[in-house]
């Protein structure tokens, strides 16, 4: 019952009054700029970030991960009333449940999504905690070579299971490790591209890249879009469903839940898979097909389930290994960087306030959304008519501000900008940025590895293949390129990303 | 005659050959060391070739009949320019000026990014913005930052 007694433990450190109140207050900031049309969770996170770094290290990552779940909530509430997805999973969201929407059903269609969410994220949570113990003592078989292979297996994962482009996802990833390299290199104290500046030298600060590059760049192609008015769906209807919305969504919440759980534990974009995943399974259970797309509950319950599931299971990598999975978990490992708790798998031993206290507040978070969300639909809605011209200078003034206050420079500032202007051409030549993120976060933990295994070995390369994890991790990750190669699984891949446009 | 087809595809690769090869040469400057003692300009001198040889590989499928024609999508210069500027400006005056009038100067620069600026709206914008800045990380998260000019305040 060791298992009770972490659970335990966690709830003890989530319940004081004080983490509560920031566990409640990030949902209410997350679900508050998620909710904001085209304004997804890693924009949210990246702006909110700072007001994190005061707090102590427990409360500022609950806090933190308040703001991700209300930001995906947000983001479901955006998908259903005014079908402007925030975020790549919750295009699945636009499918039926903006049809429920005009069908009249906005209350049911919210509550649905609310309570399957919940569940899915009961479930979720239960099984980091089972899975958290078992995984982090089998990571206490890695040496470096097998942190390598697995970071190089997740990386790869990213390219593969993102939209678009391989190779210039792969290159994303590439200039990413590169920035990451930019700063003083631990091992011989040569300060490397500082180009003489002292700001430099601590290396780019991985905030500042995402405020730049998802802040910033986000609202110079939001301001190409938006101008032409969105309808917005106001007349809510009952916040009840009714018998039959309740049969048909409550096994799609059971099945999406499942998916979810499973494919989130996967590095990449877990969370959009298993919306899509779940999407076309119960479409394929269904009876009736057809009524996919013209409001069917389960083709909402399914997916909303599956991608709260995912968001809570890759949490896993992150926690037991101190590997990020995605952009989210990226930001979260910088958070704690700055907190000086080195991610991985010592975290649970050395800090067990802090991770069974953030395990426990996952549970707590979803149970504030549920509770917070459906009465306050009404000011959500507000929120939504706010015109895009008065928000986009506050998210301006966050930005600025924000990435000031990290390092109080403002060099960093001006940095700010360039990372923007790069953020906007690459997204004009059509580069996606998450991959960027991810390499620049995985950057200096990959070059600290590689040496490190390079110098046990003498300098022999063959000893990530002579190892068996490390073997197994590369084959892994070689199936996933040569599986994406092959011409019918391409066309497959390319079919369920061009549902999203 | 080979068509080009993927003009994204083709500038990102330049860009990518650009990068990369720029991250290689400076790299050269540092120690590179042996695979066994690897010096700081080892890995980044292999990542920088590499992410020139995707750049080569990028480009170079730009012309292949496989791959989809698209243009480079035009750039909102207007938005480029407000925006990056305007956070320029906010970084270049905020110790000297303080934080209420580099705020104002950054709304209303970063404003002109919309086509059809009203000015009403963005004073009004600007009050609130200052006030729940002035709330938020003046009073709330204790930012050591000055308010006024430095020639204004105490």
């Amino acid at each position: 019952m060791e298992l009770l007694e972490h659970l335990f433990l966690g709830f003890s450190v989530a319940l004081s009054p004080e983490n509560l109140a920031y566990a409640f207050g990030g949902c209410l900031l997350g679900t508050l700029i998620g909710v904001l049309p085209g304004i997804g969770p890693v924009p949210t996170i990246a702006l909110l970030l700072p007001i994190t770094y005061i707090l102590p290290p427990v409360a500022g990552l609950i806090m933190l991960a308040g703001i991700y779940y209300g930001a995906q909530y947000g983001g479901s509430t955006t998908a259903i009333l005014v079908a402007l997805p925030g975020e790549t999973s919750s295009v699945v969201t636009v499918l039926d449940g903006h049809q429920m929407a005009r069908n009249g059903r906005a209350g049911a269609a919210l509550s649905i999504a609310a309570l399957g969410s919940f569940f899915a994220g009961c479930v979720a949570t239960l099984i980091v905690a089972a899975f958290a113990t078992p995984l982090v003592k089998l990571s206490f078989k890695f040496s470096s070579a097998e942190y390598f292979s697995l970071m190089v297996l997740g990386l790869v994962a990213a390219v593969v299971l993102a939209s678009g482009s391989i190779t210039k996802a792969l290159a994303m990833i590439v200039l990413g490790l590169l920035l990451g390299m930019v700063g003083t290199d631990i091992n011989s104290g040569i300060a490397r591209y500082d180009f003489g500046l002292p700001a430099l030298q601590d290396g780019v600060d991985f905030a500042i890249v995402a405020m730049g590059v998802f802040g910033l760049a986000e609202i110079m192609k939001n301001l190409e879009i938006r101008g032409n008015s969105t309808k917005i769906t106001e007349r809510l209807g009952s916040l009840y469903p009714n018998q039959q919305e309740i049969r048909q969504a409550g096994p799609a919440v059971l099945r999406g839940t499942a998916i979810g759980s499973l494919l989130g534990i996967l590095p990449g974009a877990g969370t959009v898979l298993s919306s899509f995943a779940s999407y076309t399974l119960e479409k394929r259970m269904s009876r009736k097909p057809a009524s996919f797309g013209t409001g069917a509950p389960a083709g909402l319950a399914g997916p909303e389930s599956a991608n709260n599931a995912a968001s809570q299971t890759s949490f896993i990598p992150l926690l037991t290994l101190g590997i990020p999975g995605n952009a989210v978990m990226a930001l979260m490992i910088g958070a704690m960087t700055i907190h000086s708790i080195q991610p991985g798998p010592q975290v649970m031993s050395s800090h067990p306030e802090l991770f069974w206290g953030l395990i426990a507040s996952m549970w707590l978070g979803n149970l504030i959304l549920v509770v917070l969300n459906l009465p306050l639909v009404g000011l959500w809605v507000k929120l939504l008519k706010i015109p895009y011209y008065l928000l986009f200078p506050a998210i301006l003034v966050f930005c600025a501000i924000g990435v000031f206050s990290v390092n109080l420079n403002t060099f960093d500032v001006v940095l700010l900008a360039l990372f923007a202007v790069a953020g906007y051409v690459l997204s004009r030549l059509n580069c996606e940025a998450a991959p960027l993120l991810l390499g620049l976060v995985l950057g200096p933990m990959l070059e600290e590895n590689f040496r490190r295994t390079l110098i046990v070995s003498r300098g022999d390369f063959s000893i990530f293949l002579t190892r068996p994890i490390s073997l197994g991790l590369l084959l892994t990750a070689l199936v996933l390129v040569i599986a994406v190669a092959i011409p019918s699984v391409r066309n497959k891949r390319d079919d369920t990303f061009v549902a999203e446009d | 005659m080979v068509r080009m087809r993927s003009r994204q595809d083709f500038w990102s690769g330049l860009l990518f050959i650009a990068l990369g090869a720029g991250f290689a040469f400076k790299a050269t400057s540092y120690p590179l060391g042996t695979a066994a003692q690897m010096g700081p300009g080892f890995l980044p001198f292999w990542l920088g070739l590499g992410l020139s040889g995707l750049g080569t590989l990028i480009a170079v499928l730009a012309f292949s009949p496989n791959s989809s024609i698209n243009p480079v999508s035009p750039i909102n210069w207007r938005a480029l320019v407000a925006i990056s500027g305007s956070v320029v400006i906010f970084g270049l005056t905020l110790r000297s000026m303080g934080l209420i009038v580099s705020l104002t100067l950054l709304i209303s620069a970063g404003s002109l990014a919309y086509r059809n600026v009203r000015w009403k709206a963005v004073a009004g914008n600007t009050v609130f913005l200052l006030l729940f800045s002035w709330l938020v990380f003046i009073k709330g998260l204790q930012l050591s930052v000055p308010l006024w000019p430095i020639w204004i305040a105490p």
